[in-house]
């Protein structure tokens, strides 16, 4: 089962740089737990907030997810639903933080280049929607 | 019907990155991702660095990541060191599920430190952890000296970086000024270490760093 999973995503996987895969079987996995602990048989929708630092091709991800979910008669004809979540830098010498939409990396306030990501890498399963 | 989750998704890389972390915690090995573009110097700077290292003491594996051929892990092979190599095919970084496999290749409790070349690439690389200690970004003269504007995220990560073909600067119009400014503005508190692999000049500075 898992040999003809990995074939069929092969393609997808060579015509782009696949963060969208790893992304995908993240919350598949996630999605399996609710689907099995509730006992629902049909999965249509999963909303996810995604963060923009992670670099995510919205196609290439719903590829990936129908790769990733063919095999559960469960998920077929799922798709995800994306809330983009932006990045946010923070400085450490002065706690100011911004948004990283110009993509600088030097605080606007104090002028030094000495900051992490805040905000942006985060994936987060919200809710599915099952069949009732 | 609407069902809450409200779950924190760890992407599937990353739990194989743990992996690796957690296992070479325990083994007290330290890993290095050297990420660099195609022809920045990467394999050179382990053929420069590796004698030097096992000189001081130091055990050393490597992993090699190249789209194909073998060219590389036969080069580091000839230092008489532990050698994978990976093929990645037209895939444009190595995961962390792949060097989590190659690992258990190496005798860990004989090593001190592994090395992995990733796939020649200054930006996919960065967003796939590899459980690694730390990123080394690795950037060559001929570049020019404004990549790390252009491609900020691996310079962001990295804390050291290293500038590999100072003995070319002399025939280009890379500027070490606008290279240190460039790589400042995006995190000031960079180690940049100035090597020329064809001399051997600045190896001191980094045998140091990486056994200090
Ligand atoms: N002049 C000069 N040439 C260098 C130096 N370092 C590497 N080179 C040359 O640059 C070319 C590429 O070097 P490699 O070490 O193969 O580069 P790489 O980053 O490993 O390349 P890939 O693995 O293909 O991504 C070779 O011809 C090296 O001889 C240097 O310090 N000075
Ligand atoms: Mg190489
Ligand atoms: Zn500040």
């Amino acid at each position: 089962m898992l040999k003809k999973r990995v074939a069929s995503v092969t393609l997808f996987l060579y015509t782009g740089c696949m963060h969208e895969m790893s992304i995908a079987a993240g919350i598949w996995s996630t999605v399996v737990d609710a689907l099995d602990s509730g006992g629902h048989a049909k999965l249509l929708n999963v909303e996810v907030t995604l963060g923009e630092y992670l670099g995510v091709v919205n196609e290439s991800l719903d590829l990936c997810w129908e790769a990733i979910t063919m095999d559960d008669p469960r998920a077929i004809g799922s798709v995800l639903t994306l809330t983009l979540e932006p990045t946010e830098v923070a400085c450490h010498q002065c706690q100011q933080t911004w948004l990283f939409n110009d993509h600088r990396y030097t605080c606007p306030q104090c002028g030094v280049s000495d900051s992490h990501i805040e905000r942006g890498q985060s994936l987060f399963v919200n809710q599915i929607e099952v069949e009732e | 019907m609407e069902i809450k989750v409200m779950q924190n998704v760890l992407k599937a890389n990353d739990v194989f990155a743990e992996n690796t972390t957690e296992l070479l915690k325990t083994k007290g090995v330290r890993l290095f991702n050297l990420i660099g573009s195609p022809g920045a110097g990467k394999t050179s700077v382990l053929e420069l660095m590796i004698p030097l290292l096992k000189d001081k003491g130091a055990r050393i594996a490597v992993i090699e990541g190249d789209c194909a051929t073998a060219r590389d892990a036969q080069r580091i092979a000839t230092l008489d060191v532990p050698v994978v190599q990976i093929n990645t095919g037209n895939g444009c970084h190595l995961d962390a599920s792949q060097v989590g496999k190659v690992l258990g290749e190496f005798s860990l409790d004989a090593l001190d430190m592994v090395i992995i070349e990733n796939v020649g690439n200054l930006v996919c690389p960065t967003g796939f952890d590899l459980g690694a200690d730390e990123k080394i970004a690795i950037i060559s003269v001929t570049e020019g000296d404004d990549k790390p504007l252009k491609y900020p995220r691996i310079f962001h990560e990295a804390k050291a970086v290293i500038l590999t073909k100072i003995d070319l600067i002399p025939y280009t119009n890379f500027s070490l000024q606008r290279f240190t400014d460039a790589l400042r503005s995006i995190r000031q508190d960079q180690e940049l270490f100035l090597l020329s692999c064809t001399t051997g000049e600045g190896s001191d500075p980094l045998v140091e760093r990486f056994w200090p």
